[in-house]
């Protein structure tokens, strides 16, 4: 990604540094950290990785984000070395179905990618599970997710206007990183329902469209709510991904509701399926469905998703409001990976 | 495609040259030739597809067989 030559730099002091990124691309806006080679090691080491290996292909645009391309990043946008083995993970995840991963970095829908952190890593580094779950004000949060966005940019050149032809792009670009509120769930951890154990620290990868907030305040049974988020999947982008694989980010207080009334996860995502249908007919003559409109579209109803475990209810944010979240996904299978792991 | 041996000819709309001309250069492959028809495509009717394609179809030939255009 970047030549030896373009590596050391000589500038007058730190603040000059910086600016030396801006005027050789590197960033998404904002100021970044200047990789320093001691740091893009530091990075290094915390993985045990040496800086040759290949984290993610992507040979339809003939380049590779080696592992030392993936720290330099991970240094700019502002991660601790202890960080560097989610991004790690998160990119060799991608891996897995790089035609995705090229859509993150390119198409005109404008999808990120969505990180959820679940296990004891949460609490090491400070993954922000509770209060303002997509916002600022939190490092880790803040800088796992910046740093693929720059890995894309700054590996795949995914610049807006010209590889990256995202018509609106998405606030979600610049960091898209969460962590799950395990303790206060009602259900079992996100990763425990992904078969994995409750003790393992492990990343969630989506290619992934905003979060839609679903507000709900006065209502006094999880049915209500959950009727509610329905609504919100059938508005989402007029159903056009209809059946897709959606993660859906319970907030406390409705919770506390769904929980009171008995709601299982499995009962949310069969629920969730059966109440956001739409049918062919009317997503035609909305122009969201390619036409003409045919015989029986009118009956033929169109799902959210084809299978419950397409669903992934996730419990997060902070009291005080009534607010769920609706994340609708691209084509990539949402994947659930070890941090560290192979 | 190409690089498994199969005969393509690319089509992309006008608004994305620059995203083109950026992919072919990065490929290594600058003089790669692709059809260039107006946008938008999406928003036509099954007619109009038909009569875009028609009217594309002498290009596609042309890249596919080596060809040159022949004259309208």
């Amino acid at each position: 990604m970047t030549s030896s030559a373009e590596r050391h730099v000589e500038t007058a002091d730190t603040i000059e540094a910086i600016e030396e990124c801006f005027r050789m691309g590197w960033t998404d806006g904002l100021p970044v950290v200047p990789p320093a080679d001691y740091k893009v090691r530091e990075m290094l080491s915390v993985a045990g990785l040496t800086g040759e290996e290949e984290l993610l292909n992507l040979d339809m645009r003939s380049r590779v984000i080696t592992s030392e391309n993936a720290a330099a990043n991970a240094v700019m946008a502002g991660c601790q070395a202890e960080y560097f083995p989610v991004l790690v993970t998160a990119l060799k995840t991608l891996e897995e179905e790089r035609n995705f991963v090229n859509m993150a970095a390119s198409s005109t829908s404008s999808p990120s990618i969505l990180m959820v952190l679940n296990g004891p890593i949460r609490e090491a580094l400070g993954i922000n599970s509770r209060d303002g779950l997509f916002g600022p004000g939190f490092r880790a949060n803040a800088s796992i997710g910046r740093a693929v966005r720059l890995c894309f940019m700054n590996g795949f050149d995914a610049l807006p206007g010209q590889l990256d032809r995202g018509t609106l792009g998405t606030p979600a670009k610049y960091t898209f990183c969460i962590a799950e509120n395990e303790e206060d769930s009602p259900w079992e951890p996100l990763h425990v329902s992904r078969g994995f154990q409750a003790s393992d620290s492990v990343v969630t990868v989506a290619v992934a469209y905003n979060p839609v907030s679903v507000p709900n305040s006065y209502g006094h049974a999880g049915r209500q709510i959950l009727y509610s988020i329905c609504d919100a999947l059938r508005s989402t982008a007029l159903a056009h991904r209809y059946p897709a694989q959606w993660v859906i980010v319970i907030g406390p207080e409705h919770a506390l509701t769904l929980q009171s009334d008995g709601w299982s996860r499995t009962d949310i995502q069969e629920f969730l399926i059966e109440n956001s249908g739409r049918s062919r007919a009317e997503l035609v003559r909305l122009g969201s469905k390619q036409g003409p409109e045919r015989p029986g579209d009118e009956d033929l109803i169109m799902r959210c998703a084809n299978d419950p475990d397409d669903i992934l209810i996730m419990h997060g944010g902070g009291t005080g409001g009534r607010y769920s979240a609706i994340i609708d996904t691209t084509g990539f299978r949402i994947r659930t990976r070890k941090i560290g792991g192979n | 495609m190409e690089k498994r041996g199969v005969p393509t000819a690319a089509i992309i709309t006008h608004v994305f040259l620059n995203t083109a001309q950026a992919m072919t250069r990065m490929m290594g492959v600058p003089d790669y030739r692709y059809i260039v028809a107006q946008h938008p495509l999406s928003s036509l009717t099954d007619d109009e597809v038909k009569q875009r394609a028609a009217e594309l179809a002498d290009e596609v030939e042309s890249i596919l067989t080596g060809a040159p255009v022949p004259a309208a």
